[in-house]
C-alpha cells in the first residue's frame, strides 16, 4: 500500500496537470465554441425569429409540379441536372436549378440559377452562382449563419478553422476524461457544494459537481464535434485521394450513392405533388427539402428529406422513381446500401445539435450547453483565483475571463441588433451582422484594458448584456411589426421561444447585477464596521 | 409528438428520484449541519435504499428502448444530467 501511494499520487498529479493545461491553454476558445454551440442548437429558431417568420408549409400548399415545369422552361438546360426545393425563413419557396462543378477554391460545388417564389408563386428574386456563394450572400440567414460559423470554424479560413475547432473538441475530450479519472469521490461528491465564508459557492465544488453531471454528454458532444471538424477538413479529402485518386466527382457520387453516368433519354416525369404527398403520409411530417434529379429523362428521381420523427434519432430520405412516381426506398445517408457507417453518420448531426425531437430536445441540449459553459467558466475562474492569490501579475487572467465570459454573449447580441437595424435600413445584412460583432468586440477590449477594477468591468458588461437582451424583442417588433399576439395567432413558436429566452436571460443578468451590488454593499459595511472597531480599540 | 409526451413522465420521475437522492445525501447533510443546525434530518435513507433509488434511474432506459423511443432515451439521459446538476446547485435550505 505504502509503495503504491506515491505512484498513485504522481498519477493523480499527472492527470491534474493534463486536465488543467488542456483547459487553460484552449479554455477561452473552448468557451467560445461551447457558447456559440449552445446558440447553434437553436440556429433554425434564430433564423425564423430574426425574420419574424411564420412557417406556411409552402411545400404542401404550393403546386411544386406546375412551378418546376414553368421554371424548367425558362432555365438553361445545363442546370436541369438537379433541382433543390426548400422553404426559407421569409415565407418563400426556393428552387435551385443546378449542375455540379468545381468552384474557384477547387472544391466540388453546385452551380446554377436560384429562384425565390412567394406564396402566390411569383418570382421574387433570381440569382445565378455557386451554391456556397449564394448561401453566404443570402441575408435571410445572415444572423444564424454568422453565429453557427463561429461555432464550426471560429470564422477562420478553411481548413484551419475546422482544424482548430477539431483540436478544441479533443481538448474538451481530454479534459472530460482526465477529470473523470482523477476524481476519487465522483459519486459521493455529486450533490455537495461547499460554501465560502461570504456565502458564495466554492468554485472548486461548483466546477466538480457541474463537470461530474455533464461528463457523459461532454464526451459525446466533444467526440461528435471533433468528428465533424476533422471529417470535413481531413477525412473526406483524404478518402477522395486514397480511394478515388483525387477524383472529387467520383467520390461525391459514391457517397451520395448514385450512378455517375445516367441515361439522359427524354421521358415524361410523374406528378411531383403526388410523390410529396405520399412521402408526407409515410412520415407524418413535412419534408425539409426535395432534391429532384434528371427531370424529364428516363433516369428521373425525387428524394424527399425528413428531420428525425416519431421517436427516431436519424434522418430519413425517401426516394421515388421520377418517371412513374413509385416509391423506391428509404435511402441511406451515405452509399447505396444500408450500412453501419451510414447509420452512425445519420445519428451524429442530430446528437451533436439536439435536433432529433424538435424544440423539446433542443431545450435539453441548450441546458447541457449551459452546463458545459459553466464548467469551462468555473474551471478558468478557479485557476485565475488560485494564481491571483499568490501572484498579482495573474490579474490579467481574471480580466481576460471577464472579457471573454461576458464579452462574447454581448457581441453576439450586438450582431443581432446590427442585423435588425441594417434590415430596416435596407443595407447589406450579411456585412452589418459581422461588423456589429467586430465593433463591440473592439470596444469591449478597450474597456477591459482601461477599467482597472475588474468587478466594475464585470458589472458594466453584465448590465449591457441584460439591456441588449431586453432591447432585442422590442427591436424585432419595431422592425417587423409582428407582436406577441400575432405570433401566438400564427403559431410562431420559434419567435415566442427566442424572446422568452431573451427575457429570462435579461432578468438573470439584472438579478446577478443586483446580487453583486448587494454583496459589495455588505463588504463595504463590514470593512467600515471593523475599521470603526479598530479605531475605538485604539 | 406522442413519443415526446411518453418521455415526459420519465423525466418527472427522474426529477423526483434525483431530488430524493440529494435530500438524503450524507455528504450534503454533513455540510448542511456545519452551517445550519436547524436543517431537517428526519428523512433518512439507508445506503442500500439510496443505491436502489439510483439504479431506478436506469429503468426508464429499458422501458423507452422497449417502446423503440430512441429519441426519448437521449432526451431522458440529457434531462437526468441537467436535473442532477440543477438540483445539486440548489441551496441546502431548499433540498
Amino acid at each position: 500500500m505504502n509503495e503504491q501511494t506515491p505512484t498513485l499520487r504522481s498519477k493523480a498529479k499527472a492527470l491534474l496537470s493534463l486536465h488543467s493545461w488542456s483547459g487553460i491553454v484552449l479554455g477561452m476558445l473552448l468557451y467560445a465554441v461551447i457558447f456559440t454551440g449552445t446558440v447553434a442548437v437553436v440556429a433554425e429558431e434564430i433564423g425564423e425569429w430574426s425574420n419574424s417568420n411564420y412557417p406556411q408549409h409552402l411545400m404542401l400548399s404550393s403546386d411544386i409540379d406546375k412551378t418546376v415545369k414553368r421554371l424548367s422552361a425558362q432555365t438553361p438546360k445545363e442546370y436541369l441536372d438537379e433541382i433543390s426545393v426548400y422553404e426559407n425563413d421569409r415565407q418563400q419557396i426556393i428552387y435551385y436549378f443546378h449542375t455540379h462543378k468545381q468552384n474557384p477554391s477547387g472544391d466540388m460545388d453546385e452551380y446554377g440559377v436560384q429562384y425565390a417564389l412567394n406564396s402566390q408563386g411569383e418570382i421574387v428574386t433570381e440569382k445565378t452562382g455557386f451554391g456556397s456563394d449564394l448561401y453566404a450572400q443570402d441575408d435571410t440567414y445572415a444572423l444564424s449563419r454568422f453565429l453557427v460559423s463561429i461555432h464550426t470554424e471560429l470564422h477562420i479560413p478553411s481548413p484551419w478553422g475546422l482544424i482548430l475547432t477539431g483540436i478544441l473538441g479533443l481538448a474538451m475530450l481530454i479534459a472530460s476524461v482526465s477529470g473523470f479519472m482523477m476524481h476519487r469521490h465522483l459519486f459521493s461528491d455529486m450533490f455537495s457544494i461547499r460554501k465560502q465564508r461570504d456565502g458564495q459557492s466554492l468554485k472548486r465544488d461548483s466546477h466538480t459537481v457541474a463537470g461530474t453531471w455533464s461528463i457523459p454528454f461532454a464526451i459525446l458532444l466533444a467526440f461528435t464535434g471533433s468528428f465533424f471538424s476533422f471529417s470535413t477538413a481531413f477525412g473526406i479529402p483524404a478518402m477522395g485521394i486514397v480511394a478515388f485518386g483525387g477524383d472529387q466527382e467520383a467520390l461525391m457520387y459514391a457517397m451520395v450513392g448514385e450512378q455517375q453516368d445516367k441515361s439522359e433519354a427524354p421521358m415524361a416525369s410523374a406528378n411531383l405533388n403526388a410523390m410529396v404527398q405520399d412521402a408526407v403520409q409515410r412520415q407524418s411530417a413535412v419534408p425539409s427539402f426535395l432534391s429532384i434529379s434528371h427531370i424529364g429523362t428516363e433516369s428521373a428521381s425525387v428524394l424527399t428529406f425528413f428531420m428525425p420523427n416519431e421517436g427516431k434519432v436519424g434522418y430519413e430520405q425517401l426516394v421515388y422513381d421520377g418517371t412513374n412516381g413509385d416509391f423506391v426506398e428509404y435511402k441511406p445517408i451515405v452509399g447505396s446500401v444500408p450500412s453501419l457507417g451510414s447509420s452512425i453518420l445519420s445519428l451524429i448531426y442530430p446528437i451533436h445539435f439536439g435536433t432529433f425531437a424538435g424544440l423539446w430536445s433542443k431545450i435539453i441540449w441548450i441546458s447541457l450547453g449551459v452546463a458545459a459553459c459553466y464548467v469551462t467558466i468555473t474551471g478558468l475562474q478557479l485557476y485565475a483565483h488560485r494564481n491571483q492569490k499568490n501572484q498579482s501579475s495573474w490579474q490579467w487572467f481574471s480580466r481576460m475571463c471577464v472579457w471573454g465570459f461576458f464579452g462574447l454573449p454581448l457581441c453576439s447580441l450586438a450582431s443581432a441588433v446590427g442585423f435588425f437595424i441594417s434590415g430596416s435600413m435596407a443595407t447589406n445584412q450579411s456585412v452589418w451582422t459581422q461588423l456589429s460583432f467586430v465593433i463591440p468586440a473592439a470596444l469591449i477590449s478597450i474597456l477591459s484594458l482601461s477599467i482597472k477594477n475588474i468587478q466594475l468591468l464585470k458589472k458594466i458588461l453584465l448590465a449591457a448584456n441584460g439591456l441588449f437582451c431586453l432591447i432585442l424583442p422590442m427591436l424585432r417588433f419595431s422592425t417587423s411589426g409582428t407582436g406577441w399576439l400575432q405570433a401566438l395567432q400564427h403559431n410562431m413558436v420559434a419567435v415566442m421561444f427566442i424572446e422568452i429566452t431573451l427575457l429570462i436571460c435579461s432578468a438573470w443578468c439584472f438579478f446577478a447585477l443586483y446580487k453583486s451590488m448587494q454583496f459589495d454593499g455588505q463588504n463595504t459595511k463590514q470593512t467600515s464596521t471593523s475599521f470603526a472597531a479598530q479605531e475605538t480599540a485604539k | 409528438m406522442n413519443h415526446l409526451i411518453m418521455t415526459l413522465p420519465f423525466i418527472v420521475f427522474s426529477l423526483v428520484i434525483v431530488f430524493l437522492l440529494a435530500h438524503t445525501d450524507p455528504r450534503r447533510k454533513q455540510l448542511s449541519n456545519k452551517t445550519d443546525n436547524t436543517t431537517n434530518n428526519k428523512f433518512v435513507l439507508s445506503s442500500y435504499g439510496r443505491k436502489l433509488l439510483a439504479w431506478s434511474l436506469v429503468l426508464p432506459f429499458i422501458l423507452l428502448a422497449v417502446m423503440a423511443n430512441y429519441a426519448g432515451i437521449l432526451m431522458y439521459a440529457g434531462a437526468v444530467t441537467v436535473i442532477g446538476w440543477a438540483v445539486s446547485e440548489l441551496p441546502i435550505s431548499v433540498v
